[in-house]
């Protein structure tokens, strides 16, 4: 569950403007189709209320487990639930998960990272010795941890996600950092008697956005996976809370029986991970300044 | 360009500088694991749940319950707990399994070569189709080999471990009869589905890295001055970008490594196949709370190590590393 | 230098595999492989009292009594017995039985049997089922009285249990820690080989059995969590015997024609608890209301897919002492509402319902959550983590909960001291915190008589009152379910769980 992204070499040294840099992304392929894919679903989730007709949570026993018609797009679950308006409302709850543990470690790995680069010396050192030890830890138990002293519950799986990602974002902040904070300007701005957060905020962070972007669309990938390995475990989100990590968990009993049941929730899962993992692999492309072809 | 976090080794393999380098790591070793081991017991602790009720069931008569409760020293304050385990664990003393009253070494030491196995596996196979596919994508980008691999790359990434396995099982057990669908019994056919399942999205990993890296060395000068000097393009490749391009590959391969021991668990399940990770969900549930602290330092010691030896393959594998800090 | 690195790593690859090869398959005809939903903890009966567990010893150990399929009890290790008077019973020992290390069988086997169970620094899970045991007296190497510390007419059921097994006294003593895990010796028709931790336990036909030898010469028990893979081995014929399918697997299997089914009434009763002592659930009408709220036949019908019975009270048929001819409650939700309204909740209440993360139970707590609200009754599902559950409703901080119970012993004081008597409270088994001063009295009398007919009797009234106060949902009576290949002959699943093999043959 861990970032397995190295960090960018020399990150955001390019000092482009943002005109170039938006042209440079939107001429990228991937970074295109991921990004069109996931403005789709995200609008799907937005306006869940409307493109679904029946209710995600209305039970029909005695409807349960059909396959695709005319009135239920995508078939019934075991509840007789329909499994469109599940799938289309589980994408606003599974974007959320993401969005929310991979800015939890966002914040919390970037304040690290920037502290740690910036000064270096035994700050840097205790820092990067606590990114140490929770990488050493495996998240999953970390996680599983976490979540059975807080109880299985949507916020505690964000939680628990968020912290397991936050030593990678530390690193990939703290290799910007390092990288940046040689260069001239930044000097001349110590020297000109420039508050260190001024700095920090208005010259270094700046730079190492190019990396933390790539970093946070392809963790925010890795999170929804996460969020679904964690549902095996029974630690995800509660019934009936049609999350697609848990929907794909609670019917892997019907794989064989009636297979729609765990087919959508997980191709769910899988277009919007690949598309986010497009889009991060076009973002790095198309920003890294070193080779534009 | 190494990863950060960590100094550069100093000169090449062997000599005293090397050893020197080895010897600091190992002690940085110390800190790490005294850290984990506090945060996983305090985590423990504060989780609600109680081991000897979880032993006596449903069904605890309260003074077998009492009984148990003294003997396995609950009662005692937290850090005195801790410290009474510290001190038997540096004489590689683990306790006892509350659950199954054996050693806790022994139950690792049972369950180990399981997941060892697959993440081995696992790793090479990644590595052996991973490393090709990332060379070929880089040196043929954008065509229709290069966009087959990576979206075959981001697809192997993309599903959830427990959907893949049960689909493998399906088709080729069910469906197609070559193999067996669990357990592990002996024959290479029992690993083949485990493998394959964990080693997709390592292999994933490493072929988009090895791409990343790949085209970044081609376009670096002395690939374009050995071009220039008119050698060979297969031996331009091989021999230089490549050597350069393998070394964050060999970063995240460490980190992948690291990934599959934790991420086991759920192909343990799902194959039968025993292993450290289903011990590990196992003894949180019970929260047999010596075996959780064994398997966690087991776990945050191989990393440890792992990330030494990458290092050191690193140093071995960078000619300017070697070089510079000589 | 890249040679001697791969050649290095194939020397690895090649070792890890060699380690990892182990026992045939199941390709040998004489072997019968088994499939479990999870391995054994240990084989020292004294130990855990765990389920998997209890199924492999069944295999090695065997008992004084021996409860059947059928749940009548007959001799096993005791040809016969006399009760003396109320405290002392006295069993005839069978001669010329051997223990697997060739050990002969005596009455000193027993005595220490029992007193290493009783023992409080063995630490056994099970020693409250023969707690009663005041004493074992030897009175020669075929004959033992033993003594209980009150009158305790279920004693004979509890001697049947698999927990107690007899042990060989120099076996154990050998063995010292190792035992229960290295080295495993009993009487019974197959005897301990290997066990690969997590994955499979080899057991061998014993050949001095003293009674009918086991038809297959060798077992394999191996553990596979999950239910659909366990299917599929079943199906694809590497397993020959497959516990606990899941209904979905079960109805497809059906149609197999190379799958034989084997549904049974189980021992266990699924039903929602009440927290008696916490309103509004003081409140019988409260709790009557809810039962009329909840439909339990789509529960069964549907979430089991027909395999359970809808329960009539907490003693599924099977049990001695059960009362089969208790109404279960109807579904009727104008009577629910009325009742509410009458115990002065018109429009319902907010409350929660908790169950542990059993795929099934969380199926009907989702279910029952929707009944409760078609009566104005919110419920909050909380899926709550085994351990946290355990602590939890057992220090009585619940509203509701969902839980099973399996009444091992097929006695009805098994199935209702623990749950319903007022000194059991909390974890002793009493999670609904329930208190009637008669139910406590019928219950003290029924196990301290043995007047079989005086003890019925006392169980009927105990039931009723149940039934009419309703500290429970009355849910379910899960049916167990079994598979095993068409070659397979002389498989009898047993009630409790732990079946026997010793009559298994493959075709």
């Amino acid at each position: 569950m861990a970032s397995t992204l190295a960090p960018q070499r020399g990150a955001g040294l390019g000092l482009d403007t943002r005109g170039q840099l938006l042209r440079r992304v939107m001429r990228n392929r991937k970074a295109l189709v991921g990004g069109v894919c996931l403005l789709i679903i995200a609008l799907a989730a937005i306006f869940a209320d409307v493109i679904a007709v029946h209710d995600p949570y209305t039970q029909n026993l005695r409807n349960r487990l059909q396959p695709p018609s005319g009135e239920h797009w995508l078939g019934t679950d075991q509840f007789g639930r329909d499994m469109f308006a599940r799938i289309v409302h589980g994408a606003r709850i599974s974007l959320r998960v993401g969005f929310v543990s991979v800015g939890l470690a966002l914040l919390v790995g970037g304040t690290m990272g920037l502290l740690a680069g910036y000064y270096g010396g035994w700050l840097e050192s205790i820092l990067m010795r606590l990114v140490d030890i929770l990488l050493a830890l495996p998240s999953f138990l970390l996680a599983l941890a976490i979540v059975s002293t807080l109880g299985p519950s949507l916020t505690n799986v964000m939680i628990a996600v968020g912290i397991a990602y936050t030593p990678g974002f530390a690193r990939v902040m703290r290799s910007a950092v390092l990288s940046v904070r040689q260069l001239d300007y930044v000097a001349a701005a110590q020297a000109a008697g420039a508050s260190d957060l001024r700095i920090m905020f208005r010259h270094v962070v700046p730079n190492a956005l190019n990396p933390m972007i790539v970093h946070a669309t392809l963790a925010l990938a890795g999170s929804i996976l996460s969020a679904a390995g964690l549902s095996f475990l029974g630690m995800g989100a509660q019934p009936p809370t049609p999350e697609w990590g848990s929907m794909l968990n609670s019917a892997r009993s019907f794989i064989r029986a009636a297979h729609h049941v765990v087919t959508y929730p997980g191709l769910a899962i899988m277009i919007t991970v690949l598309c986010l993992n497009l889009l991060g692999d076009g973002l790095r492309d198309a920003l890294d300044p070193r080779w534009n072809r | 360009m190494s990863s950060p976090g960590r100094a550069p080794p100093a000169a090449g393999i062997g000599g005293p500088v090397m050893a020197q380098f080895i010897l600091k790591r190992i002690l940085v070793l110390v800190p790490v694991l005294l850290g984990v081991s506090v945060i996983v017991f305090a985590l423990l602790y504060l989780t609600p749940g109680d081991p000897a009720l979880l032993m006596l069931g449903e069904h605890a008569p309260p003074e077998q319950y009492r009984a148990l409760r003294e003997k396995l020293g609950l009662d005692d304050p937290v850090h005195i707990q801790y410290l009474r385990w510290l001190w038997r664990a540096v004489q590689l003393d683990l306790g006892d399994s509350i659950r199954s009253s054996r050693p806790v070494v022994e139950e690792i030491v049972e369950r180990i070569p399981g997941t060892v196995e697959l993440a081995v596996l696992s790793v090479l196979l990644a590595t052996f189709i991973g490393i090709p596919a990332g060379v070929i994508s880089a040196t043929r980008p954008n065509s229709w080999l290069d966009n087959i691999f990576t979206v075959l790359a981001l697809g192997g990434v993309s599903m959830p471990v427990f959907w893949q396995a049960l689909m493998l099982i399906i088709i080729f057990s069910v469906n197609l009869g070559w193999l067996p669908p669990s357990g592990r019994l002996g024959g290479w056919e029992y690993f083949v589905l485990p493998v394959v399942t964990l080693g997709t999205s390592a292999a994933a990993s490493i072929t988009r890295m090895t791409r990343a890296t790949m085209l970044e060395a081609i376009h670096e000068d002395y690939v374009r001055t050995a071009r220039a000097k008119g050698l060979d393009e297969r031996r331009v490749i091989y021999r230089h970008a490549l050597r350069n391009a393998l070394l964050p590959v060999v970063t995240v391969i460490g980190l992948e490594f690291g990934n599959l021991m934790a991420g086991a668990v759920i192909t343990e399940t799902i194959f039968a196949w025993p292993g450290i990770g289903r011990l590990a969900v196992d003894a949180i549930r019970t929260r047999d709370y010596p075996v959780v602290q064994g398997v966690v330092m087991t776990f945050a010691l191989s990393y440890v190590l792992i990330n030494l030896i990458v290092d050191l393959l690193y140093a071995y594998l960078d000619p300017r590393l070697r070089v510079r800090y000589h | 230098m890249n040679r001697i690195l791969s050649r290095a790593l194939l020397a690895v690859v090649l070792a890890l595999l060699v380690a990892g090869t182990l026992i045939p398959g199941a390709a040998l005809a004489q072997t019968l492989v088994v499939a479990q939903g999870a391995d054994a903890v240990n084989l020292d009966p004294h130990t855990t009292n765990d389920q998997p567990s209890a199924r492999v010893r069944r295999q090695i150990y065997e008992t004084l009594i021996v409860q059947g399929e059928d749940l009548v009890l007959r001799p096993g290790l005791a040809t016969s017995w006399t009760q003396l008077d109320e405290l002392t019973y006295e069993f005839k020992l069978r001669e010329g039985v051997k223990f697997h290390n060739g050990e002969p069988f005596k009455a000193s086997d027993v005595k220490f049997t029992f007193e290493r169970l009783l023992d409080p620094d063995t630490r056994a899970d099970a020693k409250f089922l023969l707690e009663v045991i005041d004493e074992v007296q030897v009175i020669d190497d075929y004959t033992v009285r033993i003594k209980t510390k009150a009158p305790f007419s279920p004693i004979l059921a509890h001697l049947a249990h698999p927990v107690a097994a007899i042990l060989n006294e120099k076996a154990v003593k050998e063995a010292g820690d190792a035992y229960g895990t290295r080295v495993a010796v009993g009487t019974g028709p197959f005897r301990f080989v290997s066990w690969v931790s997590q994955s499979h336990i080899i057991l061998a036909r014993f050949d001095d059995y003293w009674g009918e030898k086991a038809k297959v010469s060798q077992v394999v028990i191996r553990a596979i969590p999950e239910g659909t893979v366990r299917a599929i081995e079943l199906e694809t014929g590497n397993v020959d015997i497959a516990y606990d399918l899941e209904p979905v697997d079960r109805m497809r299997l059906e149609f197999d024609p190379n799958i034989k089914l084997f549904m049974t009434e189980s021992l266990s009763a699924n039903y929602i608890g009440f927290n008696v002592q916490k309103p509004p659930f003081d409140d019988v009408r409260v709790r009557q209301a809810i039962n009329y709220a909840i439909d339990v036949e789509p529960l069964v019908d549907v979430i089991y897919s027909g395999q359970a019975v809808q329960a009539f009270g907490p003693l599924s048929a099977q049990v001695f002492g059960a009362h089969t001819d208790l109404e279960s409650y109807p579904y009727d939700p104008q009577k629910a509402r009325e009742l509410l309204a009458e115990a002065g909740y018109p429009n319902g209440f907010r409350t929660s319902i908790w169950t542990n993360d059993n795929p099934l139970r969380i199926q009907i707590a989702e279910v029952v959550q929707q009944y409760l609200a078609d009566v104005g009754i919110q419920a909050d599902v909380e899926v709550v983590e085994w351990g946290t559950y355990l602590a939890n409703t057992g220090a009585g901080l619940h509203d509701m909960f969902i839980l099973g119970w399996v009444t091992v012993t097929a006695d009805a004081d098994y199935g209702l001291y623990s749950l319903f008597h007022s000194s059991q409270f909390g974890s002793a088994g009493n999670r609904t915190f329930y208190s009637n001063p008669r139910v406590d009295e019928l219950l003290d009398f029924a196990r301290s008589t043995s007047d079989q007919e005086a003890r019925k009797a006392a169980y009927f009234e105990v039931q009723e009152i149940l039934r009419e106060e309703a500290p429970w949902v009355f849910l379910l009576f899960p049916l167990n379910v079994d598979g095993t290949r068409a070659n397979i002959e002389g498989f009898t699943p047993h009630p409790a769980g732990h079946h026997f093999l010793g009559r298994v043959s493959k075709n």
